[in-house]
């Protein structure tokens, strides 16, 4: 007698679903990183030859995975339907089955893989031809910024446009700024009149040169004043010895004092 | 013969007056002989006693016998 239980379901759900996990193939959880066609020093295997020798044609190996997907079609059904990055297995055809670890490789080398061709003047060497490639497309780049065809541009105005712009060095700016020697004091000159001549520096090589001349004219120096007589103390004049000498006074008149 | 700067102080005359006296005491010095052709001299100055007698011409050359006489005593 057949007893069903409630932990006899489990029991049954849980033994089914480990039997999915084990059957049901592994599922893709995550991309592999792209493996690059060639390394730097690589010189260079066919890698679309190694793709195509990558792809099995073995009848019997086929087989056997064949009839083990025959075995677990529940499985199969089962993830087609649930899974939508698993891809069914059917659409594959047999004989021509991939190896999945190496599918994604082959598939990104065979596209992106298209080494340039060797010509006399290309290096051997994998990474001069990337450089190479590199100028080229640079070159490309300018060209498509700097048109040729305008009329009013000439070729130095093309030139200048296509000259990356690069800021100037402090040599550049300040390469004039060149401090002058002081000047010694026996040849200082006036700022108006030897800063803007042109021939300043061509008149002090040789010849003569005057930086100042003051003349002065002055005037003569006066005569001596001519003394005159002061007439204001009123010096009597001098009388002749014959004259008498003293003068009277307060008797009236002026008159000799005879005595 | 180059001179940087040229001053005049003469009593008694106008600026306009003074201009021409220096005007004619650079044509004067400029047809002067005898210079010495090389030489530097920062700074030149003559003092004259002015004859009230004389006239400018006469005035103008003894400025530039004077300053001939200083600029032949340049080493």
């Amino acid at each position: 007698m057949a007893r069903s239980t409630y932990f006899g379901r489990i029991a049954r759900g849980a033994k089914g679903a480990a039997a999915d996990a084990v059957l049901s193939p592994p599922k893709l959880l995550f991309r592999p990183p792209p493996r690059l066609p060639f390394t730097a020093g690589d010189l260079g295997h066919d890698l679309i030859g190694e793709d195509a020798a990558d792809r099995r044609s073995s009848r019997g190996i086929d087989r056997k995975v064949a009839s083990r997907r025959e075995e677990h079609q529940f499985a199969e059904n089962q993830s087609s339907v649930g899974d939508a990055i698993e891809p069914a297995r059917q659409s594959i055809g047999a004989g021509l089955e991939r190896r999945p670890s190496r599918d994604f490789d082959a598939q990104f080398s065979a596209t992106q893989t298209r080494r340039p061709e060797k010509t006399p003047d290309t290096p051997s060497t994998a990474s001069v031809a990337m450089r190479e490639r590199g100028t080229d497309a640079a070159e490309r780049r300018l060209e498509s910024v700097v048109p040729r065809d305008l009329p009013h541009l000439d070729t130095s105005a093309h030139e200048r446009a296509a000259r990356p712009v690069a800021p100037p060095t402090a040599a550049q700016t300040h390469a004039t700024e060149v401090l002058e020697p002081a000047r010694p004091s026996s040849s200082r000159r006036a700022a108006l009149t030897s800063a803007y001549r042109p021939d300043a520096t061509t008149s002090t090589v040789g010849g003569l040169q005057i930086g100042s001349m003051e003349i002065r004219i002055v005037s003569p120096p006066a005569p001596p004043p001519v003394k005159a007589a002061n007439a204001v103390k009123g010096r009597a004049p001098r009388l002749p010895a014959s004259a008498p000498t003293r003068l009277s006074r307060g008797f009236g008149t002026f008159g000799l004092i005879q005595g | 013969m180059r001179i940087d700067q040229l001053s005049l102080q003469i009593p008694g005359v106008s600026e306009a007056k003074g201009r021409e006296l220096g005007m004619l005491l650079a044509d004067k010095l400029a047809a002067a002989g005898g210079l010495p052709a090389i030489g530097d001299m920062p700074r030149l100055r003559v003092d004259l006693i002015a004859d009230p007698l004389s006239s400018p011409d006469q005035l103008i050359d003894r400025i530039v016998a004077e300053v001939m006489a200083q600029l032949r005593r340049v080493p």
